[in-house]
This record gives C-alpha cells, structure tokens and sequence, in this order.
C-alpha cells in the first residue's frame, strides 16, 4: 500500500475517534506526496460529519476568541506548571540548557514566536506532553480589542510583530516582550529546534 | 436537514460560536492547506477564516437555511480566493450568500456524507470502510473484527479511497 494511503488510514481513524490529528505533521511525514494526501483529506472531511469536540477544544478555543494563546489556555487547564512542562520537553528533546529552553517555550506558548520555523520534533514534543496537537493552538485568534490576531502578526515590525502583538494584547508579562523574534548571533542546535536554521 | 446541520443551527442560535469553531477547525484547516499548497500559509489562512466566521456570526450575521457547515465553505473559498487574490483577508463578508451565483455547492452541498457515498460500494467493502472511516478501528483490528486478512482490508479500503478521488476530479 501506498505510504500516502497509510497515513490517510491512519489520520481518517483518529479524525473519526475525536482525536485531533496533526495534518500538517501528517504532511511532513508525506514528502513528495503531501499534496496527494491533503487533496484526500479535504475530500474525506468534507463528507464526514465532524465530531463533537473535547471539552477542552471547546474551552481552549473560546480562549483564543478572548485573546489569550491556545497553548498557554490548555496548559492552565490541564494544571500543569511551566516547569513541569519544560521538564518533560528538556528530556524528550534531549536539551541540557533548561534555562534558555523554558525561555523558548515560554515565548511559544505566548504566542510571541512564529511557530512556523519550529521543528517537527518539538511539536512531537508538545503533543507527547500535552496528549494533543498543539500546532494550531499557539496563537490567539482575536485580539483583546476585537481585531485580527493575525493582522497584527503580518503588519508589525519583521523583528518584533509577535512581540508587537503580545504588547498590545497582555502586557501583564512584560518579561518576554523586547526581546522575542530577535534572532541570536549565531544559532546552536537548540536555537536551531525553535527559529530554524535560516 | 441533517441531525448534523440542525446541531450546528442549534448552537449557531445558542451562540455557542467557540464550539462550532472548534467542530470545524480542521476542517477549515485542511482546505486552506489544500488551497495555498503548503502548511504554512494554510495554518494563516485557516485562521483568517476562523476570525471571519467568530466576528460575523457574533456581530449576528446570519444565512438564513443555509446549513453552517457550508457557510464554513463558502467562507474559506472567500478567504482563499482573497488570499491568492492578495488582498486583505479580514473584511466583512457579504450580507447575503446567493447559492446559484456562487455555486456554493462546490462539492459541499450536493456531496453526499460519507455513509451515503460507502452505500455504493459492494457489501463487504462498505463494512470495512465503515470499521475504519466512521468507527475509527485501525486496518488490523478492522481484520479482526471481520474475521479476514489485513491485506484484504486493505484491497476493500483502496476502492473507499478511489471513490474519494472521484469526487475530488468531480470538484475539480
């Protein structure tokens, strides 16, 4: 069988079960057949009804409406403490300098960090943590003030729109605003996990 | 209308818009995927539309007899078309929704929902596509359940697969 097939199998099952599939790692794992699968997908979603969604989906997207990262609502509603979770991603990721990981993390989960560059293994991280597909929960999807999240993530300054955003929208944490997007020197591996190699 | 678009009428009135946004999401997200050729631009295009359908819908835009899952559609197809069109992709959306102009159904409206679309196929392989497709059992517990051969699962699979195509070339 073909691997596009396997892999449309295998996310059609989970889609079913109410699980959240991560289509965009799904199409990584395609390769050169990427488009082949995600053709097949739109076809099967669009003549599947969709699912109930968990609790949780729920509750985090109404966060995101408010404003507020879907990451940073899913991990206050699953208890869990920013530690905790940089813990579990420094051994999954097998990252020895916790301090600078948790300030990465922290900037992802605060929607301050495109999440575009960041690499596979780290969303397989996430997912393994949080027992879900995060990928498109990192940013929020309304401003507090009603607009585009969006719109301020493509009109800001091409170091800062991320920040720009986040100042403007919870300037309660005002630590992890200045210094996000700006990139290092010169980038380490674990630079490299969340900013890419570019 | 289905129990699935009455559902969807009932939290649209209840103004449960979180909970339609996230029944939809990955629906959205693989068409914008689909539609931009690529990930990335499909995750912000995604969002764009998600965006259009929060602020209409709670600004109490309605389409009257218009099931919500094909106004999710038809405002991804907008949000696309914008998209590849390079204009702004967060502007009001048209008061009304003309189905014959816009040919909304593109696939939507008159594609059958997926049990209906497995009725065509011969009996043994409507069951195994139910098993996977709408029970969500792997290919090997399929084989299980049914007493035969992953391989033969995986032949019955293949004409599900190949049905799906024909609608995607139908769609063009």
């Amino acid at each position: 069988m073909a691997d596009v097939d396997r892999l449309f199998d295998e996310l059609a099952a989970a889609y079913v079960r109410g699980e959240r599939p991560d289509l965009p790692a799904y199409l990584a794992r395609a390769g050169d057949e990427a488009d082949e699968l995600a053709r097949l997908v739109d076809a099967f979603l669009r003549v599947v009804p969709p699912p109930e969604p968990s609790e949780d989906d729920v509750a985090v997207m109404r966060a995101r409406l408010e404003g507020e990262p879907g990451l940073l609502a899913l991990r206050t509603l699953r208890g869990r403490k920013v530690d905790e979770v940089v813990d579990e991603l420094a051994v999954r990721l097998e990252v020895d300098d916790r301090p600078r990981l948790k300030r990465y993390y922290q900037r992802l989960e605060g929607g301050v960090l495109d999440p575009h560059p960041v690499d596979e293994r780290v969303w397989d991280a996430l997912r393994d943590v949080f027992a879900t597909s995060v990928r498109n929960l990192i940013r929020p999807l309304v401003t507090r003030r009603g607009g585009s999240a969006m719109a301020y993530y493509r009109s800001g300054p091409p170091d800062g729109a991320g920040a720009q955003l986040r100042a403007r929208m919870t300037p309660r944490e005002p630590a992890l605003v200045g210094d996000a997007d700006r990139p290092p020197p010169e980038r380490d591996a674990l630079d490299r996990l969340f900013l890419g190699d570019a | 209308m289905s129990d699935d678009d009455a559902r969807d009428a009932h939290l649209l009135e209840t103004g449960r818009i979180d909970r339609l946004l996230a029944t939809y999401e990955l629906v959205i997200l693989a068409r914008c995927i689909k539609g931009t050729k690529g990930p990335h631009d499909g995750q912000d295009v995604a969002q764009d539309v998600m965006f259009r359908l929060f602020r209409e819908f709670e600004a109490g835009k309605r389409y009257e007899g218009i099931p919500y899952r094909v106004v999710v559609h038809q405002v991804t197809k907008w949000t696309l078309a914008d998209f590849h069109a390079g204009r702004r992709t967060d502007v009001p959306l048209p008061d009304e929704l003309d189905l014959a102009a816009e040919d909304v159904g593109d696939g939507v409206v008159s594609a059958l929902w997926l049990r209906e679309l497995l009725t065509q196929l011969p009996e043994r392989e409507r069951a195994t596509c139910e098993l996977v497709y709408v029970e969500g059992l792997s290919p090997e517990q399929a084989a299980r359940r049914l007493g035969t051969t992953r391989n033969n699962v995986d032949q019955r699979l293949f004409h599900a697969r190949k049905r799906l195509r024909e609608l995607m070339d139908d769609d063009g």
